[in-house]
């Protein structure tokens, strides 16, 4: 197990490095200044400014820099917010990112394992066939089409109520309504694809040789579900729980400006508009990290549920052996 | 105890398919005693496991059971729901099958898989339940057996995961285990073993056992009573000896005959020429008239009925041939060795 986990981290490292230098070179080769937002500065400014953040420089020695702050986990200063440091812009927006992509994912998962578990259940009933168009739906539809959606829906809510239900948009540290409808969307895409996955895999649990073994011990129905299949069926969805959360942090960035939510994401579209290298650079990475941290959760998560991957090599070594 | 632990009186089972309904067993009788060993022979296809998966209320959903009735020391079991089922499922009658690595949860721990049975139908402890089952997994020669218990059955061979099955199967000490081809799946010295921890353990608890084998060196060394399934009957039954050495349907005669060295060794079931009928295609006369060199009009044209020979009441046979009024049957009969 230590050496797995050895193996991932520096797997990891070796990722983060070469996504911080694509993404060093990439913003570099695009045309743009930033500084372009100045306005009307005289070349004496600029090329102060220029040399504050060290853009006079050689590419080749600005990535050396760049790579040595980085290693001290310095992502400078934002080149459009002048009085912010862009660790205090992730340390102040990503606790709102997370907060909504953790809700959302949580919707994911329990809606898609429930939903998949029941339309297996109900496979080939009505209950199964409204949920192969929702899904078709959910899947295919932009996010973006569904914020505005919810949106309209919670304005001819409150409306109909009378009074402000929901927010429209918005944020309030800790506050849930505001959270709600954003991650409910945020989520969605996700929530239709496990469940999908869910009922699949459920199905053929339900035909396996073990569940009949199950039933055979004179074993309640409930009782096989929860013991016997759930936690079989529910393997695949962990193996995708990391692209899910992947996704699910990629589509916060729209999320979040539909709803006006002030996360990380946002700053992100943000400093991409306005060519702010500091911030793309320090969130790039920092998102790099963030998910290859979690994929590689995901993994031991994995290897905790099922004892196949656990035990490979012991399983290796027993096959053929003596009976 | 008298009368059979479990009977089963004309039973058929019928799956829907897109080519039309599957007839996968056509009218079987079957009696099991307590504390015998009734083994259950035939081709590939004749019935063998949906009969007795029928019993075990284990068939998939697009089955049906067209007739039949089946008793388990009282228990009307097809007028049963899951629920009264369970009652007995598992407690009182144990099932083990063919190939224990799929038929095992793989994310379960072994000792807690055995241990199931006991929490539910004997409302043990965990703890008290962990301990029996480690006593059981000992039982069955399962060396190490609280370490073994804690593992996953990953870890296990398969001569090993199927004895852990066998000590799940008796965990609550059944009157009746049901084994479908429990060792088809071993190497052969692993079947050895296996097999005779099976006959041990009937020795010393009384169960009755049902065997579905495609090997007649395990029958005549392991049964008391055969039943040989043809296409969804059974066509002849008896004592292991009398069906081996006086086989009345010419199918048994044809196995038989196509495998000298019967008693001996192990030995799988032989082919015969021929194919086994659609099973989605009534049959108007005797199923085997086809493949049979005895058959005559009557065969094609009307089934034949069960006729008890031997004067014991033990052995009969399923055939026109054994007809009294059959004048070719004499001479089949005359033949007889
Ligand atoms: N789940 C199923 N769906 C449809 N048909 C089935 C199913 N299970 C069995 N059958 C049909 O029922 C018939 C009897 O099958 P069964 O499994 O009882 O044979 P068997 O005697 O156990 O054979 P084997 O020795 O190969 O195990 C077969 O012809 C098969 O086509
Ligand atoms: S009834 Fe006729 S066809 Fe069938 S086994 Fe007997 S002789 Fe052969
Ligand atoms: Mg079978």
């Amino acid at each position: 197990m230590m050496r797995f986990i050895a193996g991932r981290v520096l797997y990891g490292v070796f990722t983060l490095w070469f996504l911080a230098t694509a993404t060093f070179f990439a913003m570099h080769a695009v045309p743009g200044d930033p500084l372009a937002s100045e306005k009307a500065v005289s070349p004496e400014i600029r090329r102060n400014l220029e040399a504050r953040y060290g853009l006079d420089k050689p590419l080749l020695t600005q990535y050396g820099i760049f790579i040595g702050n980085m290693l001290q986990g310095d992502f400078g200063i934002s080149f459009t917010q002048k009085n912010r440091s862009v660790n205090d812009i992730i340390r102040e927006h990503f606790p709102i990112s997370a907060q909504l992509g953790v809700l959302a994912l949580l919707w994911a998962t329990f809606g898609g394992v429930v939903f998949g578990a029941v339309t297996a259940y109900y496979r080939n009933r009505w209950p199964d066939y409204v949920s192969v168009v929702a899904v078709i739906i959910c899947i295919s539809v932009p996010g973006f089409v569904f914020a505005a959606l919810a949106q309209l829906a919670i304005i001819g809510l409150n409306e109909a109520v009378g009074k402000d239900v929901l927010p429209v948009a918005g944020w309030e540290a800790g506050s849930f309504r505001h959270m709600l409808v954003p991650s409910l969307v945020l989520g969605l895409g996700t929530l239709a694809y496990l469940t999908r996955l869910m009922r699949s895999s459920m199905l053929e649990i339900m035909d396996a040789d073990f569940v009949r073994t199950a039933k055979a011990k004179g074993l309640a129905t409930t009782r096989i579900f929860w013991q016997h299949q759930l936690r079989n069926a529910i393997l695949p969805v962990v193996t995708v729980l990391g692209p899910a959360i992947a996704g699910i942090t990629t589509g916060g960035f729209v999320v979040e400006q539909v709803f006006a939510i002030p996360g990380l994401g946002r700053y992100f579209v943000q400093a991409v508009q306005q060519l702010d290298y500091t911030v793309i650079m320090g969130t790039t990475v920092f998102y790099g990290a963030f998910l290859i941290f979690l994929v590689m959760l995901v993994d031991i998560l994995y290897g905790l549920i099922d004892p196949r991957i656990r035990l490979a090599p012991e399983k290796l070594r027993q096959k053929g052996g003596p009976v | 105890m008298s009368g059979p632990v479990l009977s089963i009186k004309d039973l058929a089972v019928s799956f829907r398919s897109r080519q039309g309904a599957v007839n996968a067993v056509r009218g079987v009788d079957l009696e099991v005693m307590p504390g015998e060993t009734l083994a259950i022979v035939g081709e590939s296809g004749c019935g063998k496991s949906v009969t007795m998966r029928t019993v075990m209320g284990l068939l998939p959903a697009h089955a049906d059971v067209r007739s039949g009735d089946i008793d388990f020391r009282g228990e009307k079991v097809l007028q049963q729901n899951t629920a009264q089922r369970n009652r007995w499922r598992g407690s009182r009658v144990g099932m083990i099958f063919q190939d224990p690595l799929s038929a095992m949860n793989p994310t379960m721990r072994i000792g807690d898989q055995i241990a199931e049975p006991l929490r539910v139908h004997r409302g043990l402890s965990r703890q008290a339940a962990q301990a029996k089952a480690v006593e059981l997994l000992e039982k069955v020669g399962v060396r190490d057996a609280a370490t073994r218990a804690r593992q996953y059955p990953n870890a296990f061979s398969g001569g090993m995961l199927q004895r852990a099955m066998i000590a799940m199967a008796l965990a609550c000490e059944p009157e009746l285990l049901i084994a479908d081809e429990p060792t088809t799946a071993l190497d052969v010295t692993v079947q050895v073993q296996v097999l005779s921890l099976m006959k041990a353990l009937q020795q010393t608890s009384g169960m009755a056992i049902v065997l579905i084998t495609h090997d007649l060196g395990i029958v005549a060394s392991m049964a008391d009573r055969v039943a040989v399934m043809y296409a969804g009957q059974v066509v002849e039954y008896g004592p292991v000896d009398q069906v081996f050495r006086d086989s009345l349907h010419p199918y048994t005669r044809a196995l038989r005959n196509a495998l000298p060295g019967m008693h001996t060794g192990a030995s799988h079931l032989p082919s015969i020429a021929g194919q086994p009928p659609d099973l989605r295609r009534d049959i108007a006369g005797c199923a085997f008239a086809p493949r049979c060199q005895y058959a005559m009009t009557a065969c094609h044209q009307q089934a034949p009925m069960r006729q008890v020979i031997a004067d014991d009441q033990q052995h009969g046979v399923c055939c026109w041939l054994h007809d009294e009024a059959c004048e070719a049957g004499r001479v089949y009969r005359g033949e007889r060795t």
